[in-house]
């Protein structure tokens, strides 16, 4: 099937760099979220809007009682857009929870960030990702 | 998760048991959201010199390019961001890892790619530093890829690149004249 082939693994065996794309239709509207998985880093890219829209940087750190957060900084675009914060956070918390520690580049270029459109990003995320 | 920790303020345990598992929370809830064909293209290939073997990503994203190339294996060392503004000829360029700073051969290469494109580029350079030779089969090869990409591209929306001057099809003749 089209769908199938269009999700499946686009490197040629034995690329060293693990790549993963795949789509949802969220609302209507087409969403690609495109994985590549590097040994140093995660650089993980959802758009609607054919660009890399805004770009988060989120690095792990362990706080006083062990537990490990990421945090996160947005390098390019909207700044102090709740909307965004949210969505960065979860995602970044799903994909810290699927065991990856390494830094992550994300970037968002969605049309909008409701609690329904992220909600539908982090479970996206969750079912489709580079480790699945 | 705040509310979380409001609501278990009024339990015994306080906000510390909000952190204990419990019913599986509204974030956990499987995405009702059919998969389609991604419109994002990537490409993914190696080619090998007498020197080394180079990985190239090309990915296009609609309305940008990410390029990563490298020499020296699987990894993100540099992102850099090239992009035409109205106040230079030259794109401007901007280091998008924090702590990394626009140096070495991949801001150039960046604003380059950019220009011969005509969209902005965000660009991975992982070469190993004096080897200008390497550098120009790299940025060669990646050249003919993207505009091949771009080709196809345009073949498949029947738009024209920002960059490169393509001739306008000539209008349609109508008999009634245009509205």
């Amino acid at each position: 099937m089209e769908v199938e082939a269009a999700i499946a693994a686009h490197a040629p065996a034995g690329f060293p760099v693990r790549n993963r794309i795949f789509a949802r239709s969220i609302n209507g509207v087409v969403t690609n979220f495109i994985w590549n998985l590097y040994l140093d880093h995660l650089f993980l890219i959802i758009t609607q809007i054919g660009t890399v829209g805004t770009v988060i940087s989120a690095r792990q750190d362990s706080t006083f009682d062990g537990r490990t957060t990421f945090t996160t900084a947005v390098v390019l675009g909207k700044r102090e857009d709740p909307g965004l914060e949210l969505a960065s956070r979860q995602l970044v918390e799903v994909i810290g929870a699927a065991g990856h520690n390494k830094p992550i580049t994300l970037c968002l270029g969605l049309k909008g960030t409701s609690p329904a459109l992220v909600k539908e990003l982090v479970a996206a995320v969750r079912e489709d990702n580079v480790w699945s | 998760m705040d509310r979380l920790g409001d609501l278990a303020d009024g339990l015994p345990g306080g906000r510390e048991a909000a952190d204990e598992p419990g019913p599986q929370p509204a974030a956990l809830a499987p995405s009702c959201s059919p998969r389609v064909s991604p419109s994002a293209r990537q490409r993914n290939f190696s080619i090998t010199t007498h020197d080394a073997v180079l990985h190239f990503q090309i990915l296009d994203l609609g309305r940008q390019y990410f390029v990563w190339v490298s020499a020296v294996g699987p990894k993100l060392g540099n992102l850099t961001l090239a992009i035409k503004s109205p106040a230079d000829a030259a794109p401007s360029v901007a280091s998008l890892l924090p702590g990394a700073p626009a140096v070495g051969e991949g801001p150039a290469m960046a604003q380059r790619l950019a220009m011969k494109l005509g969209k902005p580029v965000i660009c991975s350079c992982n070469m190993p530093p004096n080897a200008p030779l390497l550098q120009a089969v790299a940025e060669r090869r990646l050249i003919q890829e993207l505009q091949l990409m771009e080709q196809e591209a345009q073949g498949a929306t029947g738009q024209p690149a920002g960059g490169e001057a393509v001739a306008a099809p000539p209008a349609a003749l109508t008999a009634g004249g245009s509205g």
